[in-house]
């Protein structure tokens, strides 16, 4: 078994393609890969402005009416 | 070493990240590829977790300060991602539905060129990833156990008792696949 791993590198490469594996494709598309961004821009969530709004003003009746009552 | 490597390859460090990435594809593309494949056994895979090992060699050349031999640091990357595609669920998923290159694609193939050499080769990639890996890294890459120690991040004593045990392995399988004593 020494013997014939010894020759295994010539082997394996053999039996895995006698042409080349890791063409300019390959490149290419690495080469663009690269180029993109990793993540698509994050989008900001619009906030919605109507309901905090309407809280203040609740709560701002709430003291005048409370401060005229008692 | 890692410096000597530089200069006799020419200065990696000196190149511009892009060109630097050119570089490491023409000098390594094709052994990776291969490398990958002798793990994966499945050439659409291979593909992209070889192009994953040069994304993340480029991302990562600004942390190369070339104390490493480039060989093995590029080595290390993509035995890394060879492995953890073997333990994603997308691998284990395929594998039971049967759908990637295995023993049957290999008998299939074995039938039809049933030479010594490809038994060996087929008896290599049967073998259970942990010996595989140091088999195909000292006798395919000819890596010495302190190499194969530093990258795959185990001592040498284990190196060599996964070596032991990975040729006794490979010897049963070949023969069991048929070839000569």
């Amino acid at each position: 078994m020494e013997d014939k791993l010894k020759n295994l590198s010539a082997i394996i490469d053999k039996e895995i393609s006698t042409s080349k594996v890791f063409t300019d494709r390959d490149e290419q598309r690495i080469l663009s890969a690269i180029k993109q961004p990793i993540y698509p821009k994050a989008q900001t969530k619009k906030r919605c402005s109507f309901v905090p709004k309407l809280l203040t003003a609740a709560r701002f009746s709430g003291i005048i009416f409370t401060s005229y009552v008692y | 070493m890692g410096k000597e490597e530089l200069s006799a390859d020419g200065d990696l460090l000196g190149l511009n990240r892009e060109d630097a990435l050119i570089w490491l594809m023409k000098r390594y593309g094709e052994e990776i590829k291969r490398l990958v494949f002798t793990f994966i056994k499945s050439w659409p895979q291979a593909e992209d977790i070889t192009q994953e090992v040069f994304i993340t060699l480029y991302t990562k050349l600004d942390t190369f300060r070339g104390e490493a031999a480039i060989r093995s640091w590029i080595y290390s990357i993509a035995i890394n991602k060879s492995k953890d595609y073997l333990k994603s669920w997308s691998y284990r998923k395929m594998q039971f539905k049967g759908n990637s290159y295995s023993e049957k694609d290999g008998i299939a193939h074995q039938v039809i060129s049933h030479t010594e050499d490809r038994i060996l080769y087929q008896a290599v990639l049967q073998l259970p990833i942990k010996y595989r890996e140091v088999i195909l890294l000292h006798y395919y890459k000819e890596f010495s156990v302190r190499e194969m120690s530093n990258f795959l991040s185990i001592n040498e004593a284990t190196v060599k008792t996964r070596l032991s045990r990975g040729r006794k392995l490979l010897h049963d399988q070949y023969l069991e696949l048929g070839g000569e004593r």
